[in-house]
């Protein structure tokens, strides 16, 4: 069998000889592109055996060089498997973490001067990070004794939300929110719209405000 | 064994497609599928020397389902077959060298019948034995063809699979890329509608127009020359500048944009530029390649 396929490259590489003396030996130049194609065509027939030619010599060879090439083939395919899985999570990411941060974000701006500590510890729950630590400390510190001295209420409420950027376990947020606050010294409440950059942090399976910033 | 079913089943098939090629011996025995068996069992002793026992028989057949046997040592040797006068029909008989796991293969399954074997291995191949023996005598040529084989599918596979990847990518990029126009068109319309002055208000607008659509763009020219007026007598001058832009939803031919914009204004009444804090939400829609803005919204 193997003969067989060695006496047939042999052939062709005749053939590929006759082929190359050929053109140059036509004079008639219109034949000359179809010469070429069939030579294309030819060559490429050559090619093939050629290389079966190679793959029956030394099938090790063969067979080692298309184990390579596949398993380029299947980093590169699993590389790209990833990038769209890591897509596919930041779009999910991206919901999730609006959803959150519409729940997260009224919780953590009301509050009642007569709740305020029941408020503040429901506040803490929704934060993570260093930003939990200063947050407790603003509000314990500052915002407690006032509202308690000012008798204020506050209450937060969720305008529009949109998401700046996202990847798997971190989504930045833009939210415009509406304050409405009432105290001793307001006598009419007041509303203000704020302009809000949320940091959410995929902690523990659970989408946490790792930062909050008004701009 | 798995093949015994099948192997009742080509006898049966066998004898009235085969008998007129087979001989008298068969039609003599013959009424009921009982009496075929028996012949069946009885046939390979006068037949060949050789004489198969049915298990080993069964044993080789079972064999020739998996992708790697060395048929030709294990079966019997094709010679026998193909010098006996009775095989005449058979293309595997014919003398073929590259087919010796053909001969050896299909031999011992109906020993008795060459003849008919191969009718059935041509037209009743519902049994799964004939068709495997057809395949195994393809790829028994060459060594390691079950080799080529599993990488010829393993590449078809991964190559597939390569391509639903590069798609889904592509898909991503495309999403990623819509964000990031409709983001910038969002930008660029709103600016051209914050910055303007006195001087510049005609051209600005002539400069929205084009990217704007449907409702929106009826309303803003609707108004247009009341605008220029107001902010030419009122001497407005206004800057914008964004300060932070978002996405708040993506459909394949729509968006909406929230864009948090400062700025100052001054007119008139009070020519020192006052501080100004916008909450703007756009609305965008897809069409013909390019993001108009369909909506503007000052967000209270």
């Amino acid at each position: 069998m193997s003969k067989r396929a060695y006496s047939t490259a042999a052939d062709e590489r005749s053939t590929e000889a006759r082929a190359t003396t050929n053109p140059g030996t036509d004079p008639e130049s219109a034949a000359v592109s179809g010469a070429h194609a069939r030579e294309a065509g030819r060559s490429v027939g050559q090619w093939f055996s050629r290389a079966r030619g190679v793959g029956e010599a030394h099938p090790r060879l063969l067979l080692g060089t298309w184990t390579a090439l596949l398993l380029f083939v299947v980093t590169g395919v699993g590389l790209l498997g990833w990038q769209h899985h890591l897509h596919n999570q930041a779009e999910e990411a991206r919901q999730q973490a609006t959803e959150a941060a519409t729940a997260a974000v009224p919780d953590v701006l009301s509050y009642n001067y007569r709740t305020i500590d029941d408020d503040l510890a429901r506040a803490k729950t929704h934060l993570t990070g260093d930003f939990a630590r200063q947050f407790g400390q603003l509000t314990s510190q500052i915002v407690a004794p006032q509202a308690v001295q000012g008798q204020i209420t506050t209450r937060a409420e969720i305008a529009a939300t949109s998401v700046v950027e996202a990847v798997p376990n971190r989504v930045v947020e833009l939210l415009f929110v509406n304050q409405t606050t009432q105290g001793l010294n307001l006598p009419q409440p007041r509303v203000d719209g704020s302009r809000l950059v949320l940091t959410m942090e995929k902690v523990n399976n659970q989408w946490l405000i790792q930062n909050l910033e008004p701009i | 064994m798995s093949n015994e079913p099948s192997r009742a089943k080509l006898t049966a098939y066998a004898t009235p497609g085969g008998a007129g090629v087979q001989h008298s011996r068969s039609v003599n025995h013959t009424e009921n599928n009982a009496v075929r068996q028996l012949d069946a069992q009885d046939k390979p002793t006068e037949h060949l020397g050789e004489d198969p026992d049915p298990e080993l028989l069964d044993w080789a057949l079972s064999l020739s389902l998996l992708p790697d046997s060395g048929s030709g040592a294990t079966g019997p040797p094709p010679d026998p077959l193909s010098t006996t006068p009775s095989t005449t029909g058979e293309p595997g008989s014919t003398g073929e060298r590259s087919h010796p796991g053909a001969t050896a293969l299909t031999d011992p399954t109906e020993t008795d019948t060459p003849a008919d074997t191969d009718v059935i291995g041509i037209e009743v191949t519902g049994t799964d034995a004939a068709v495997v023996r057809g395949r195994r005598v393809r790829f028994g040529r060459r060594r390691g063809t079950p080799v080529v084989a599993a990488l010829a599918l393993l590449t078809a596979v991964v190559l597939g699979l390569g391509g639903i990847c590069i798609a889904q990518v592509v898909q991503d990029h495309h999403l990623d890329s819509m964000r990031i126009s409709a983001i910038v068109v969002a930008e660029r319309q709103t600016m051209n509608l914050m910055n303007v002055n006195s001087a510049n208000v005609g051209p600005q607008l002539d400069a929205i127009r084009g990217g704007t659509t449907g409702e929106f763009q009826r309303q803003l020219f609707g108004v247009q020359d009341t605008f220029s007026k107001v902010i030419q007598q009122g001497k407005i001058d206004s800057t914008g500048r964004v300060v932070k832009a978002a996405i708040t939803s993506l459909t394949p031919d729509a968006a909406k944009v929230l864009l948090a914009v400062s700025g100052t204004v001054a007119n008139a009444e009070s020519p020192q530029p006052q501080q100004r804090r916008y909450r703007i939400g756009v609305d965008l829609k897809y069409s013909d390649g390019n993001w108009l803005v369909s909506g503007m919204e000052f967000i209270p």
